[in-house]
């Protein structure tokens, strides 16, 4: 069973999103800001990691910065209601898997975590 | 002794402080007991909820699920309804006219009171439900602002287009929707009405200030005047910049014709800042050369505006127009060159590392500071 490691602020987003993906037989684990995640992330195997980009302590941009930082090569799926581009960018550069906008599409939000994990396996 | 008529005064005000402490307590109470309430409700309601919005099929005993709690119900699916979209939000829809809300809420909008017709007109934009859509309409006119606002706001996350240039008339009739509120309100329509805000555009400027310029006259040097020496005269700047602007958010390409041209064209200040927005967020370096004459303007925003557009369609080009601007007396307008010229590789910074080594001195202590910014 993949291991999705959920980091959002929003607990109801949060609550559909676990909803879906234990659907799905994924395990979830959820955290509410990017610090938390940060420490997880570092401590036990995950194979996704699906983030807001904007949390408490640290950002999304922030959390997967220091996560490339320290070698960690994990699928990254960021969900956002920043859809500048410059911001897509950004998510890109510092290696994201795949960047999506709120409102969310759950079926594309699952299509996604399908793919990455399906790959990375 | 204290006086009768003190003691009195004392039992009063204290009377009063108690009294007023009294109801704030109670108000918290409430508060807290509504929200421990719907909480609880929501916790109930979470996993059927996602079973019928998120599993094919549908759920035989989700329309029970609601009954006889349709305020807290309506307070849940509209939470959720924005965390979702496409065929999702409509199953959330589908929920709410199951269980009797929608009903409730279109019967609310005709006869509730003001809060409960704003609510309701949120829902049920945001839910789509165009029913609904005559009833708020009639709301938009609405002497009531909190009414009129919310109608206005229902309409447009109900992205009806065509009733778009109805509803900008009738608003900009309303002194209380300010600029910003117009501008948020035509966001809410999304990118799918940006043809019909270009038409409207259109619409809103004279036909000769759209009509394109000969091959020659788009040098840089073109005054962007008419053949009489005037410029097309525009009867209402600021609508003309509100959907410019609107065309901005969204990078409406399909725009760029039409804007670059206008930006030619007029003389109009605050139009042509808002089209070298545009140029900067949509255009490429086919455009860049349109900003040039407005790098020679004698409004400090405008040669800002113009410099930043000119950065974004062409880093690496115009570097002596650049260069000149480093010594402009705004000091905006140099900080935004030198940053445009330090993230425009070698050719930028070899243009600041000569600005910084001149005697120029506001010119160099901000190219000095831009030469600490990293290449990539």
């Amino acid at each position: 069973m993949a291991r999705i490691l959920l980091a959002d602020d929003d607990r109801l987003l949060a609550n559909m999103l676990q909803y879906q993906l234990r659907q799905h037989s994924y395990e979830v684990h959820w955290v509410q800001d990017g610090a938390e995640a940060l420490e997880l992330l570092v401590a036990e195997d995950w194979d996704l990691l699906l983030m807001d980009v904007m949390m408490p302590v640290y950002d999304g941009f922030q959390v997967l910065r220091r996560l490339r930082q320290q070698g960690i090569e994990l699928p990254v799926v960021m969900i956002t209601a920043r859809i500048r581009e410059r911001d897509v960018e950004r998510a890109r550069n510092l290696g994201a898997s795949a960047y999506m906008p709120k409102p969310l599409h759950m079926e594309e939000v699952l299509n996604t975590v399908q793919q990455l994990v399906e790959d990375r396996a | 002794m204290i006086p009768g008529w003190l003691a009195a005064l004392v039992w009063m005000l204290l009377s009063l402080v108690l009294l007023l402490l009294a109801i704030g307590l109670g108000l918290r109470i409430v508060t807290v007991w509504r929200e421990r309430r719907y909480q609880a409700w929501a916790q109930a309601w979470e996993e059927p909820f996602f079973a019928f919005v998120f599993s094919p099929g549908p759920v035989a005993d989700v329309p029970s699920i609601a009954r006889g709690q349709l305020a807290i119900w309506e307070r849940f699916l509209y939470t959720y309804m924005k965390k979702v979209q496409g065929e999702e939000r409509q199953r959330v829809v589908d929920l709410a006219s199951r269980t009797g809300l929608l009903d409730r809420l279109r019967h609310r909008l005709e006869r509730g009171n003001r809060w409960g017709k704003a609510r309701a007109m949120m829902f049920l934009g945001l839910g789509r439900v165009t029913e609904a859509l005559p009833a708020m309409r009639e709301q938009l006119h609405s002497p009531d602002r909190l009414v009129a606002l919310a109608a206005a706001r229902g309409l447009a996350r109900m992205g009806d287009v065509d009733s778009l240039p109805q509803l900008v008339e009738t608003v900009r009739r309303r002194s209380f929707f300010t600029y910003e509120a117009i501008s948020d309100l035509l966001a809410d329509f999304g990118n799918d009405a940006c043809p019909q805000v270009l038409r409207m555009l259109e619409e809103a400027v004279p036909s000769d200030a759209l009509i394109p310029l000969s091959a020659t006259a788009k040098a840089p040097q073109d005054s962007g005047q008419l053949q009489d020496g005037s410029s097309p005269r525009v009867e209402d700047p600021e609508l003309v910049c509100l959907y410019v602007d609107f065309l901005t958010y969204f990078r409406y390409r399909g725009a760029l014709p039409a804007l670059v041209t206008l930006l030619t064209r007029t003389d109009h200040e605050e139009i042509a800042i808002h089209c070298l927005k545009f140029l900067e967020q949509a255009g490429d370096a086919n455009h860049a050369h349109l900003a040039l004459p407005w790098l020679r303007h004698q409004v400090w925003a405008l040669r800002l505006h113009a410099v930043k557009a000119l950065s974004a369609t062409a880093p690496e080009a115009y570097l002596p127009e650049k260069e000149a601007l480093l010594e402009d007396p705004a000091w905006w307008v140099r900080y935004r060159t030198a940053q445009g010229l330090a993230l425009a590789g070698p050719g930028g910074r070899a243009v600041l590392e000569r600005v910084a080594a001149s005697s120029a001195v506001a010119a160099a202590e901000m190219a000095q500071q831009f030469l600490w910014v990293p290449e990539s």
